[in-house]
């Protein structure tokens, strides 16, 4: 087969560039940075200075340096990716971000989970029929104290969803001070409303709930785009904010405590 | 599916995805939404260009193209990738329909020429070389860079496909993938390199075809004398204007001059925006009567002229009709006076023909509607312009053209200039510049000074004529704040008064230090301008005295004075320099006195004071950084009382336009706040306000350190000493100058509050009581202060903090106060107390008396509409404020936003609590289930008012004792999908702090239930009706 190429060819000179360009770079990430908890943990190789002289004063005697463990950061992030179909257009924005994280957010672990559009199907269904045909927000509501948490999901390790994670490796072992952040369109890129689809995810983010200390839900479409999806119906109930600096900026201020405002807290 | 259909459908799908990404954009408040949704489609014709295409090319082909001229957003990246323009192909590959490319590929061609899409060759090239993925992937690579060789050297393309395919070895493409790529390439338009003459092509093109509609208006012309309409109508595409240009070419016809007026949906809604537009496309001024107007278009008719309304599908019927009716009489009748044979052509371009006819006088033709080109019509100018064509052409090319168009007119025509080298767009712009008349709206700003200096010279001095000027230096303004900047040197230096208007006018908008002397120079100088010149000088420089840095006043304070001086006393211009002199000196005590407080996230700018807070660059960078945690703005000003002089209220207007421009940039909602009687305005909330961690705060300014200390602390009783003179009797005579001395109060209340540091100390209070008037004044600000705080900002546990601080503390002394000051004083006023609409209400949520209250209604049919209106009107007989309805475009400056739903229940926020919702969301809804009557909507909103308004439910009334059977209420409206606790909340629970009117069983504001809900047996009224 001959070569194919463009020698020889009037091709435009044009400086073209080849780099993406997302609303969320290394620099945004720099946010994550403040949800470091600093801890002194480790063999003591730091001096301190007030309890050397203390411990010389009152022993009146030339006395060896008091030694304490360095502090470490011991923040932890959990990041449940969607990698289903209505996110494939997002994907590079979300790896490059994901990415970001890991490079410029200087936390202690983070571990990176993939689940197809829905983490957890087969909730009770039945707590949906008995009003059936009416909006979501009149089914929905009423029952939310009644949904049980899930008791398995379907979670991967790689971005391809081949190789799965069980429950209970992921979930059990999580140490309880882990942040999480779920990143999914939640429907609204293809303007999905399904309430049983809702009643799934709330059942999956109460059994996280269980586990992590505080989570947040990043989308990567701006807010005013998630109407008339499960995304507007979802950010009634759990912290929801657009994949961007200011979102990223308030996601962070609610994993570190702050209380989000919620229309029906779930 | 034949391929006309196949077109078409792609025509519908590119249509759909462009109406989508408009939707979204208006919805997320661009600017202009259409002009967005084209660049979309401009992204997807670029995109078109790959065979295959993933997300990051298309992100690189956003970055490389749509960043300076058409820049788009990367949300609009998406919504093309899920469209039905591309199909998933899997491993996040998109592929396009072959006639969804083929459409996109022509908008790509013909909007950006050759040029551009070789440059996008070149990119996909580069792309697929490096793309890793791609890398094991052969065919793919492959298929796209024989794509991209074929958009720039199709021979050498076609020469190595035949190469590729007869070779042998081991490095082979499957049979396949010959077959598919040779089935796609010959699809894609034969594009010649740029080169072409536009003119030549658009003369050698007038002469294809349209040989119908040329009989049609020979025909027109001979009939009747007089002006005549003709309507041109088909889909709105290009062709139509093309059709137009092409038959005022004939030589019977003799238009030299046409004049273009777009339809816009605004002339739909206002009549006055038509006339502006006749006005403007005339190059006359604007005048209600369109007699100038006409009256230039008979002129030039001596010459030939035609008057042309585009876009005919955008308007509404009921309104285009009668109003070219009106036009066409008037040019009749112009045209009868003149009898010296002048013609004035009408023409309506649009997509569909009117289907009832109206035209009072002067005869109106329908066109023969646009047919398709034949393959004869093709292959006859294809072989008399062989020359022109920069492609390749065989005997096949008349055939294979129209294979591919369909004969469609606007299609045939972009590919033939395609294929000579020529931009479409270039050739009808060719082809309208010999009529188009050159008084075009190129220059709206000298437009506008040539209007004012006809106005002057023209209208007798006056009323009228004022209002007329002022009406121009109003869009003058709103001009320019389109405008990026604007050179002032040619305008200050023209003859023409409306120029150094202009320039003038620009300075409001852009203060300059450097142009404060040519400002005092308007007015220094003896008759060098005209009193009205004069005038907006001045509010010029009180623009740069308010919004200029303090270091840069220096110029103002020195010109301001000298004016004081000179200009005539008791007049506005004095009144205007007076007000400059008072913002300078507000500014200067205020930058000493009170500085903003920067609370984490709330941010107080205090008072009279905020004249000059307001707009102090730092002040604003601190409101800026604050709105951008998504703090809280208090812009808190002295209420305006009766007696306060006019200058101070404009100087407050003032101050409360600039700061929207210093912090609008990133924070949108705070334009929607004005100057209103005991109004403290709250702004924005999206996020939480959550207490600092560490209460030990920074001892950072003065009165900061005051207000942490303040409880028992000496430098409080110092600082509230100070202002006691304000409050003894007989004050009143120095009240204005001494109002400002009620704000470090307000602001450390507010402080106070809002940090949960506690409540102030009861001197405080005692204080206030030395005189009722401004006690009243006071307590309004923290009233509404304290709404702003509990209903936006507050956790709910801060709320209930608050509330127990209020119940407990001596702060109780104060809410005792409130409903005294809340009170509508109308209510107190004897009405007949049955029609009466009432109910109990929380006092605290109460609109403030004399409210304004911007209401938008949407959804529903218009007469349930007008039966929410009517409910709502109900009330204001009996409370003291007003519902402004605004328009379903203002719905997001509204107070109050109801929604009318056919699938809801009904409900509404509480009172003032609907300031605290976000712009986005209904405050208010209306069930309309089953298409409920206007009688029954008006029931439902006239309740849903009342709670608007600040009222409970009539149940709810503490006095109301009614003896509920909970159990029988719980179990009912457990069916009903209420949990126990909303139960609880909205049947039970009592507010006991309130002091309620008796309970009134008839009220509005009950609802109707069973006797069964109650031990005793009794139902509601309403129930037994």
């Amino acid at each position: 087969m001959p070569l194919l190429s463009l020698d020889n060819v009037d091709a435009s000179d044009a400086r073209l560039l080849f780099v993406e360009q997302y609303p969320l770079g290394m620099r945004e990430a720099q946010a994550l940075r403040r949800l470091r908890r600093p801890l002194r943990a480790g063999p003591p190789v730091e001096l301190d200075v007030a309890a050397t002289i203390q411990r010389g004063v009152s022993a009146g005697v030339s006395v060896p340096p008091v030694l304490v463990p360095a502090r470490r950061n011991t923040s932890r992030l959990l990041m449940l990716v969607d990698s289903g179909e209505s996110m494939i257009p997002y994907k590079p924005f979300v790896n490059t971000f994901r990415e970001s994280v890991l490079e410029a957010g200087w936390l202690q672990h983070v571990q990176t989970l993939y689940f197809d559009s829905l983490p957890f199907q087969g909730t009770d269904h039945s707590l949906l029929l008995e009003s059936d045909g009416a909006t979501v927000r009149r089914t929905l509501d009423p029952v939310l104290g009644q949904i049980e948490a899930a008791k398995r999901a379907e979670l991967f390790a790689d971005e391809l969803l081949s190789e799965p994670v069980a429950f209970s490796d992921v979930f059990q072992s999580v140490p309880l001070e882990t942040v999480a952040l779920i990143i999914s369109d939640a429907g609204a890129a293809r303007r999905r409303v399904d309430a049983a689809s809702l009643l799934d995810t709330l059942a999956f983010l109460k059994a996280l709930r269980a586990r992590v200390r505080s989570f947040v839900w990043l989308n990567p479409l701006p807010r005013a785009l998630w109407a008339h999806s499960n995304a507007e119906q979802l950010a009634r109930f759990v912290p929801m904010q657009p994949l961007d600096r200011l979102g990223l900026e308030r996601a962070v201020n609610i994993l570190r405590g702050q209380p989000a405002h919620l229309e029906r807290p779930l | 599916m034949i391929d006309a259909e196949r077109r078409e459908l792609a025509q519908r799908k590119t249509d759909a995805f462009r109406r989508r990404v408009q939707a979204a954009a208006a919805s997320l408040g661009e600017r202009e939404p259409g002009a967005l949704a084209d660049s979309a489609l401009d992204l997807a014709s670029h995109a078109a260009v790959a065979v295959a295409l993933d997300a990051r090319l298309l992100n690189l082909i956003r970055v490389n193209f749509f960043v300076y001229r058409q820049p788009l957003p990367y949300w609009t990246e998406s919504p093309l990738l899920l469209s039905s323009l591309c199909r998933h192909e899997g491993d996040g590959l998109f592929v396009m329909d072959e006639a969804v490319r083929d459409l996109l590929l022509m908008r790509l061609a013909s909007e950006h020429g050759p040029g551009r899409v070789r440059q996008l060759a070149s990119l996909l090239w580069q792309y697929a070389e490096r793309e890793p993925s791609w890398a094991d992937r052969k065919e793919l690579r492959h298929a796209q860079q024989i794509t991209a060789l074929n958009f720039i050297d199709p021979e050498r393309a076609n020469t190595w496909l035949q190469e590729a395919q007869t070779g042998a070895g081991e490095n082979t493409l499957s049979k396949e993938w010959f077959v598919a790529i040779q089935a796609g390439l010959p699809a894609l338009p034969q594009i010649a390199n740029e080169g072409g003459d536009a003119q030549t092509v658009c003369d050698a093109l007038m002469e294809l075809g349209f040989e119908e509609q040329t009989q049609a208006l020979v025909h027109a012309v001979f009939r009747e004398p007089g002006p005549k309409m003709l309507f041109i109508a088909g889909p709105p595409d290009t062709a139509r204007l093309w059709l137009l240009y092409r038959l005022i070419r004939h030589s019977r016809v003799d238009v030299r001059t046409v004049f273009e007026l777009p339809w816009t949906r605004q002339m739909n809604v206002e009549l006055e925006a038509f006339s502006r537009a006749l006005a403007a496309t005339m190059g006359v001024p604007l005048d209600r009567n369109w007699v100038p107007a006409i009256d230039r278009l008979v002129e030039v008719g001596a010459r030939g002229s035609a008057l042309a309304i585009t876009g005919s599908e955008r308007a509404d019927e009921g309104r285009l009709f009668p109003l070219l009716s009106d036009v066409a009489g008037m040019i009749y009748g112009r045209l009868r006076d003149r009898k010296d044979g002048s013609n004035v052509w009408l023409f309506i371009v649009g997509e569909r023909p009117p289907d009832r006819v109206m035209v009072g006088e002067g005869p109106m033709r329908f066109l023969p509607p646009i047919g398709r080109f034949s393959v004869a019509d093709l292959s006859e100018w294809i072989d008399s312009h062989r020359t022109l064509l920069k492609v390749p052409v065989d005997t096949s090319y008349a055939s294979a053209l129209f294979a591919a168009t369909g004969g469609a007119p606007e299609e045939v025509l972009q590919r033939l200039s395609i294929a000579c080298g020529v931009r479409w767009k270039d050739v009808l712009a060719r082809a309208r510049a010999p009529f188009i008349a050159t008084a075009a709206r190129t220059d709206p700003i000298s437009e506008l000074a040539r209007e004012y200096d006809d106005l002057r010279d023209r209208m007798p001095s006056g009323f009228e004529r004022t209002r007329r000027m002022g009406e121009i230096v109003r869009r003058m303004r709103s001009e320019m704040r389109e405008l990026p900047s604007l050179a002032l040197a040619p305008l200050q230096n023209s003859d023409s008064a409306g120029m150094r208007l202009a320039a003038v006018v620009s300075l409001q908008i852009r203060p300059r230090a450097d142009e404060v002397p040519w400002l005092g120079d308007r007015v220094v100088a003896p008759a060098v301008e005209k009193p009205f010149v004069e005038y907006h000088a001045i509010l010029a420089l009180q623009q740069a005295a308010l919004r200029l840095r303090a270091a840069e006043t220096g110029a103002v304070q020195e010109t301001a004075e000298q004016l004081s001086e000179i200009v005539k006393p008791n007049t506005d211009r004095a009144a205007g320099v007076a007000t400059t002199v008072w913002a300078l000196t507000e500014r200067r005590r205020g930058l000493e006195v009170l500085p903003a407080l920067e609370l984490k996230e709330v941010v107080v700018l205090p008072g009279n004071y905020a004249l000059a807070n307001l707009t102090d660059a730092e002040q604003i960078e601190i409101a800026r950084r604050a709105a951008d945690r998504g703090g809280i703005i208090f812009a808190a000003f002295v209420p305006l009382a009766e007696s306060q002089p006019r200058i101070g209220v404009t100087c407050q207007v003032l101050s409360l336009d600039v700061l929207p421009t210093g912090v609008q940039a990133r924070f949108r909602g705070i334009s929607r706040y004005r100057v209103a009687p005991f109004r403290v305005l709250g702004v924005s909330h999206e996020l939480a306000v959550a207490p600092h961690p560490d209460k030990a705060l920074p001892a950072a300014q003065s009165l900061q350190k005051l207000v942490v200390t303040m409880a028992n602390s000496p430098a409080f009783a110092q600082l509230l000493a100070s202002i006691a003179p304000a409050y003894t009797p007989g004050f009143d005579t120095k009240f204005p100058k001494h109002t400002t001395e009620v704000e470090p109060t307000v602001a450390s209340l507010c402080y106070a509050l809002a940090t949960g540091l506690g409540a102030p100390p009861a001197s405080a209070y005692a204080l206030l009581e030395a005189d009722s008037e401004k006690r009243r004044l006071l307590l309004g600000l923290i009233q509404q202060a304290l709404i702003a705080v509990g209903a936006g900002t507050l956790t709910a546990t801060q709320r209930r903090e608050l509330h127990d601080a209020l119940r407990d503390t001596k702060l109780k002394e104060l809410v005792s106060y409130l409903p005294k000051f809340a009170d509508p004083p109308r209510q107190r006023a004897a009405t007949p107390k049955k029609a009466q609409p009432k109910g109990p209400s929380i006092r605290t949520k109460l609109w403030p008396a004399g409210s304004r209250v911007k209401t938008a209604i949407s959804g529903g049919t218009p007469r349930q509409q007008a039966a929410v209106r009517e409910a709502a009107n109900e009330w204001t007989k009996h409370a003291n404020l007003r519902f402004d309805f605004v328009p379903p475009a203002e719905r997001e400056q509204a107070d109050i936003r109801v929604t009318l739903s056919d699938d809801a229940e009904s409900w509404s926020y509480l009172g003032t609590a609907a300031l605290g919702i976000a712009d986005s969301e209904p405050t208010m809804t209306i069930g309309t289930a089953g298409g409920a009557t206007p009688e029954a909507v008006r029931a439902t909103a006239l309740r849903e008012f009342g709670h608007a308004l600040g009222l409970i439910n009539e149940h709810q009334n503490p006095n109301a004792r009614i003896r509920w059977n909970r159990d029988a209420i719980l179990k009912e409206m457990k069916d009903q999908g209420w949990d126990e606790a909303t139960v609880d909340s909205q049947f039970f629970q009592r507010d006991p702090l309130r002091d309620y009117r008796p309970f009134d069983p008839s009220s509005i504001m009950m609802y109707n239930f069973p006797a069964s809900w109650t031990l005793d047996g009794k139902d509601s009224p309403r129930a037994r009706r």
